[in-house]
């Protein structure tokens, strides 16, 4: 999917329909409002958003970011963004260089590429605020407020031309503590012999997981377990891991980036492999991952999200793009997240990825005890 | 009244098509090896009105058909097929082979043949009368002498082909070998002069070498590798054991190819069988990720080819040599080509040798170190 092409649905969206919240299907989702919206900034005298800023923000913008900010008036926040990319661009030489002068060695070849990534997360990402700054000025919109308990039930298409499985039942829970947040999830294929559960702890470090706060923003450490069978193709792997993943509210960046986020994870799995071949037992393989996400997206009021995002993930469904030509390592892949509630006890999700193989879920998660 | 209707239907069934054409376009992205199958089928023939080659199962490219001249590339020890001449053809013919191993024979029609020329131990030049009709072609390997042999595994030279020379020698002073073998990226973008300068450059090596692209025979057009080496997917017998190479070069294996494997684990399984990938199937380092694009494919064709007991994975795309385990099957990546090499880790230019003994299996697996 190019990109310019999300961005274009994205903005039809934006122009069309009104104001929502997402995140991707493993991040913890919407966060509680304050009891009292902070006071915000507002953009200088002269911001003038709209299509032309928004149109400056993808040409020259894809290349120097802030672009639309700059073209709209609201300099600060064209330069934060620029600066950003600068950032972006430090990380992937100091990431980079290292992994290009040594032939990528196994000696650093983790936090080398780990560094890299998320220099290349702030590289590209901030031209989706940008155009969505540049073309809205900012929009007064909240994530939903997050309820301690959540059932969710939905249905996964799974194309992957390397096998049978298509339809899956989707199911899972959320409960919400203190500073614990609990996500189990299960995904079971109803036309193959395939189940992929997953149980997820994350210890909210900034941020509240309940409760009036004074942002949306959210860091959590996370551990997570996840067991995958495969018992048509004879296998099946349990994996650990640990990672520092978190959705940073761009308002704090500039007023006319009100109503968006940025997403990044970064960690470190552990995965082994048990395969239905005589002789050989569980943990014959172990291999290491390294776990990398970054995205951004837009709440819609106090409804729901959307966002985009990039998984360095290859253990999941969706695998990773494959790098023909002249590509040495073998990227993740693509997802769009959206939530949207549909009243004060209901709500709905899409999840959408696209790497070895196209995913599409559709979900209902029932929030117990809700008020929007 | 019955216009809308009758300009309803076109217009659905347009709709229809383009929300076909666009399920085919984003599934079809998710086999993006599937043209290279198309290619593998087509290798070994070749139709020039006058005259017409087919090679069974694709064992030798095509590079010249004339009318009284045919040049093949041999990709596997030996091949069978037919030369097929009209009545309007030429009687005197010359058919080069190259890539032969020195003592294969050449049979015609049944008939062992004397090359009129040899240019380099593995180039014959053969210089037949043929009458028109189907004659019968066959290159057949010498009988073995003893119960031992070896073969050298090479991958990742690139840019690196101007330094190939060193390798060469020391490849030639490798006793016993009878053949190389390659995981890819042989050159820097799989252009059509890159592949001549390469066979230009191992003329020089007395052996034959059979291949597999890599991620950098990415860069140009497909059809040039198969033009060039033959099929990108293929299998042959040797001496009681089977070697299988598999493209991996896309990060994933169509799923047209994993058909084809399972007919050659099945011809395998009673002797060694080696496979061959260019892109690992998993990489040891797990977080640089120089493997398959997803790991539950990679662990789905690790049963395959465990259940089926292959003896030995081999694997370039990495710079490095790492020897380890996948489902256990001994397996090694063997980067050492000459590309941008991996630092740090104390191997530089390298190749493998192999040792294997019949009735018994693999014996040995040796680095030799080029710098």
């Amino acid at each position: 999917m190019k990109p310019r092409i999300i961005w274009l649905a994205v903005a039809a969206a934006l122009a069309a329909g009104p104001p929502v919240s997402a995140a991707p299907t493993e991040a913890p989702p919407t966060e509680a409002p304050p009891a009292e919206a902070p006071p915000t900034e507002t953009p200088p005298d002269g911001f003038e958003p709209g299509v032309w800023p928004a149109l400056a923000a993808v040409v020259p913008g894809a290349l120097v970011h802030g672009a639309g900010h700059f073209v709209a008036g609201d300099s600060d926040t064209g330069w934060t963004l620029l600066g950003i990319q600068g950032v972006g661009l430090g990380l992937v030489a100091l990431g980079g260089v290292p992994l290009a002068a040594t032939g990528a060695s196994r000696k650093i070849i983790g936090p080398a590429t780990a560094v890299a990534l998320t220099g290349v997360g702030l590289l590209f990402t901030p031209m989706l605020p940008d155009v969505y700054g540049a073309l809205t000025g900012g929009r007064d919109a909240r994530p939903p407020t997050p309820v301690p308990l959540t059932a969710r039930l939905g249905y996964a298409f799974v194309y992957d031309p390397q096998f049978a499985y298509r339809n899956f039942t989707t199911v899972g829970y959320e409960g919400r503590f203190d500073h614990l947040v609990l996500d189990g999830r299960a995904w079971i294929a109803v036309d193959d012999d395939n189940q992929r559960l997953r149980q997820q702890f994350d210890w909210r470090l900034w941020g509240e997981t309940l409760g009036p706060r004074e942002h949306d923003g959210a860091l959590d450490l996370r551990a997570a377990v996840t067991w995958h069978r495969f018992g048509t193709d004879g296998f099946s792997r349990l994996s650990g891991e640990l990672a520092v993943d978190g959705r940073y509210p761009l308002d704090r960046l500039g007023p006319s980036l009100r109503g968006s986020f940025a997403l990044g994870a970064l960690g470190w799995a552990l995965e082994a492999y048990d395969y239905d071949v005589p002789g050989l037992g569980f943990g014959e393989d172990v291999f290491e991952q390294l776990l990398v996400r970054f995205g951004w997206g837009f709440w819609f009021a106090d409804r729901g999200s959307v966002a985009l995002y990039y998984d360095h993930r290859k253990d999941d469904f969706a695998g990773g793009f494959s790098a023909p030509g002249l590509g040495g390592g073998i990227p993740g892949y693509v997802g769009l997240a959206a939530d949207y509630a549909v009243d004060d006890t209901w709500a709905l999700d899409l999840d959408v990825r696209r790497g070895a193989a196209w995913i599409v879920g559709l979900g209902v998660r029932y929030r117990y005890g809700g008020t929007r | 009244m019955s216009r809308p209707t009758s300009n309803a239907a076109p217009r659905l069934a347009r709709r229809a098509a383009v929300a076909a054409a666009v399920a085919l376009l984003l599934a079809g992205c998710l086999r993006p090896a599937e043209e290279q199958v198309e290619l593998d089928l087509s290798v070994g023939q070749r139709d020039v009105g006058i005259a017409a080659i087919a090679i069974a199962e694709g064992r030798a490219a095509v590079h010249r058909l004339l009318d009284g001249d045919a040049v093949l590339w041999a990709a596997a020890p030996a091949f069978e097929g037919t030369l097929t001449l009209d009545p309007a053809a030429d009687d005197a013919w010359t058919v080069t082979l190259r890539n032969i191993r020195p003592d294969a024979v050449f049979e015609v029609d049944g008939v062992p043949q004397t090359p009129a020329e040899r240019p380099v131990p593995t180039e014959a030049v053969y210089t037949l009368t043929l009458d028109p009709g189907a004659h019968a072609i066959r290159l057949r390997p010498a009988p073995p002498a003893g119960d031992r042999w070896r073969f050298a595994v090479l991958s990742d030279i690139q840019d690196a082909i101007d330094r190939a020379p060193d390798i060469i020698r020391l490849l030639e002073a490798q006793p016993d070998l009878d053949f190389l073998i390659s995981a890819g990226d042989l050159t820097e973008q799989g252009g059509a002069d890159e592949y001549r300068r390469y066979q230009e450059a191992f003329r020089a090596l007395s052996i034959p070498y059979y291949a597999t692209p890599g991620n950098h025979e990415r860069g140009d057009e497909a059809a040039n590798w198969t033009r060039s080496f033959g099929r990108a997917n293929h299998s042959f017998p040797w001496r009681g054991a089977r070697f299988s190479f598999v493209d991996s070069s896309f990060g994933t294996i169509d799923p047209t190819v994993y058909g084809w494997l399972d007919d050659w684990l099945a011809a395998g399984r009673d002797g060694i069988h080696v496979i061959t990938t260019h892109i690992p199937i998993m990489d040891p380092e797990g977080t640089r990720g120089g493997q398959l694009r997803s790991r539950n494919e990679a662990a789905k064709l690790l049963v395959r080819l465990a259940r089926r007991d292959v003896d030995l994975t081999l694997f370039g795309h990495v710079h490095s040599y790492y020897a380890f385990s996948l489902a256990g099957i001994p397996s090694y990546v063997s980067g050492g080509g000459g590309a941008l090499p991996e630092r740090l880790d104390g191997i530089g230019r390298h190749f493998l040798v192999v040792d294997v003994q019949d009735g018994v299996g693999v014996t040995a697996v040796g680095v030799v170190r080029v710098d």
